[in-house]
């Protein structure tokens, strides 16, 4: 049995493009922004301007839209789901049509689309930033931004840290769980057949081996760091420092002019 | 020292994404044994250590690495399972202290005590899971709401089984990784 199929570690979709070659701190700052000024710009005018932004972005950093849409799937079905409820439940004048008790009124279908797809957007905006930005480039980007916070005793460097630990162990780790039980299963194990407790007790065979060796790669890489002198983030030195030049001033300068824009939009409608 | 703990808090954090993939396939509830590597968190790391594991679990979900059942992404804020994930920090929270608690009076823990440590701690994942759940359901999501029994029906009742079972799951492994030489505490 496949438990672990299919792992990509993150979205992130390499290419050459402005948008992936902005400094991370940028693209957090402005995705933050966003997601601000969707919730409050819900107008159909407004939220048309977000979409043909989301779509430039898109096109301009060569992600597929294919990508972009199947980032969104889970979320999708929730949003129709509940889209539908509240055609049928919000009530109004307008009836357009009716099934039995069910009646969608136009009030309703236009609630339900706004709150849909203001949602719908906000899904695919950040989805956006995990494509064009490695986990390790975000997490660079985050000890940066959160720097300031370490006086107030936030472990800044320490989360990147293990990030990078945790991005090379994923891979390692969730082979190795698969192998042991490969290797029981190819014993007599049977996790599919029986009751809830028996599978759980299925299980056990499992994870005493798992933990023995993560127990064990554990150690091993803690000797090796320090061996090598590994002491913390105090007076560490960047192999690639992040730079923040004009081509995040003017991303940022476009980005604010766009949204102030939008939002004059939205006021005005 | 330090280096160890740092390895300990990421490698528990992968621990719960690789239990967000091990699910048994059972109809109805999905029984993944994310709960069950949150609580050998608490038992085995203590109440700090165990509950930033948690911690950084999410915060690595939430950069896009896809450890989340359902993926990973900023947007899994507006999923609306994601209340469970802020409840394993409180979870392996909660294990560890009484944990602590536990082995300040001198004897030697018993499953008993374990297990009691481990269901404290499902309590607290439920507490925020559903407190995110409903509020998901009637607050941000479009539509007229669900009412609390609902919420408690597809929230609490039908997986609540599962995680009783994870609970003395957790305990006997935690006992036994404790009497071996494989974990000598960090």
């Amino acid at each position: 049995m496949s438990l672990i199929k299919g792992v990509t570690l993150g979205q992130y979709i390499p290419a050459d493009s402005f948008i992936h070659k902005l400094d991370p701190r940028c693209k957090l700052l402005i995705t933050v922004l966003s997601m601000i000024l969707i919730f409050i710009s819900g107008s159909f005018p407004a939220m048309a301007m977000w979409a043909s932004l989301i779509i430039f972005t898109a096109k301009r950093s060569q992600i597929p839209a294919k990508a972009l849409i199947k980032s969104a799937k889970p979320i999708l079905v929730l949003i129709i789901f509940t889209s539908l409820l509240n055609i049928f439940f919000t009530g109004g004048s307008n009836i357009i049509f009716s099934i039995g008790p069910l009646k969608a009124s136009v009030e309703g279908t236009v609630t339900a689309l706004r709150m849909g797809l203001r949602l719908y957007l906000l899904v695919l905006f950040t989805a956006l930033l995990t494509f064009t930005t490695s986990p390790s480039e975000l997490s660079d980007g985050l000890e940066a931004a959160f720097g300031p916070l370490t006086r107030f005793g936030f472990p800044a460097h320490e989360v990147a840290m293990m990030m990078t630990i945790a991005l090379r162990f994923i891979p390692t780790l969730f082979e190795e769980t698969e192998r042991i039980i490969n290797a029981q299963v190819s014993r007599g194990a049977d996790f599919v057949s029986g009751g809830l407790i028996k599978r759980a007790k299925a299980y056990i065979p499992v994870l005493i081996p798992l933990f023995v060796l993560v127990f064990k790669r554990a150690d091993t890489l803690a000797s090796a760091m320090e061996a090598r002198c590994y002491r913390g983030g105090k007076g560490r030195v960047r192999m690639y420092p992040l730079t923040w030049g004009s081509a995040e001033n003017k991303a940022l300068t476009a980005f604010v002019v766009f949204s102030a824009a939008v939002i004059s939009l939205n006021r005005c409608m | 020292m330090k280096t160890r703990r740092l390895i300990y808090i990421s490698i528990f954090a992968i621990l719960t994404a690789i239990g967000a993939r091990i699910a048994v396939p059972l109809p109805l509830v999905p029984f993944t044994l994310q709960t069950m590597f949150c609580m050998l968190a608490g038992l085995l790391l203590g109440a700090r250590y165990g509950a930033a594991s948690q911690a950084f679990y999410m915060f690595m979900g939430l950069l896009g690495v896809p450890v989340f059942t359902g993926g990973g992404g900023l947007s899994s804020v507006f999923m609306p399972s994601f209340g469970y994930v802020i409840g394993f920090i409180a979870c392996a929270w909660i294990t560890g202290t009484i944990t602590k608690k536990i082995s300040d009076t001198g004897r030697a823990p018993r499953t008993r005590d374990y297990l009691a440590a481990s269901l404290a701690g499902v309590g607290g994942v439920y507490i925020f899971g559903l407190l995110h759940l409903y509020i998901i359901v009637n607050f941000w999501m479009p539509g007229n709401g669900m009412p609390l029994m609902k919420v408690l029906s597809i929230g609490f009742f039908s997986t609540i089984g599962g995680d009783i079972i994870k609970a003395f799951l957790s305990s006997a492994i935690a006992l036994r990784i404790r009497r071996t030489s494989v974990f000598s505490g960090i």
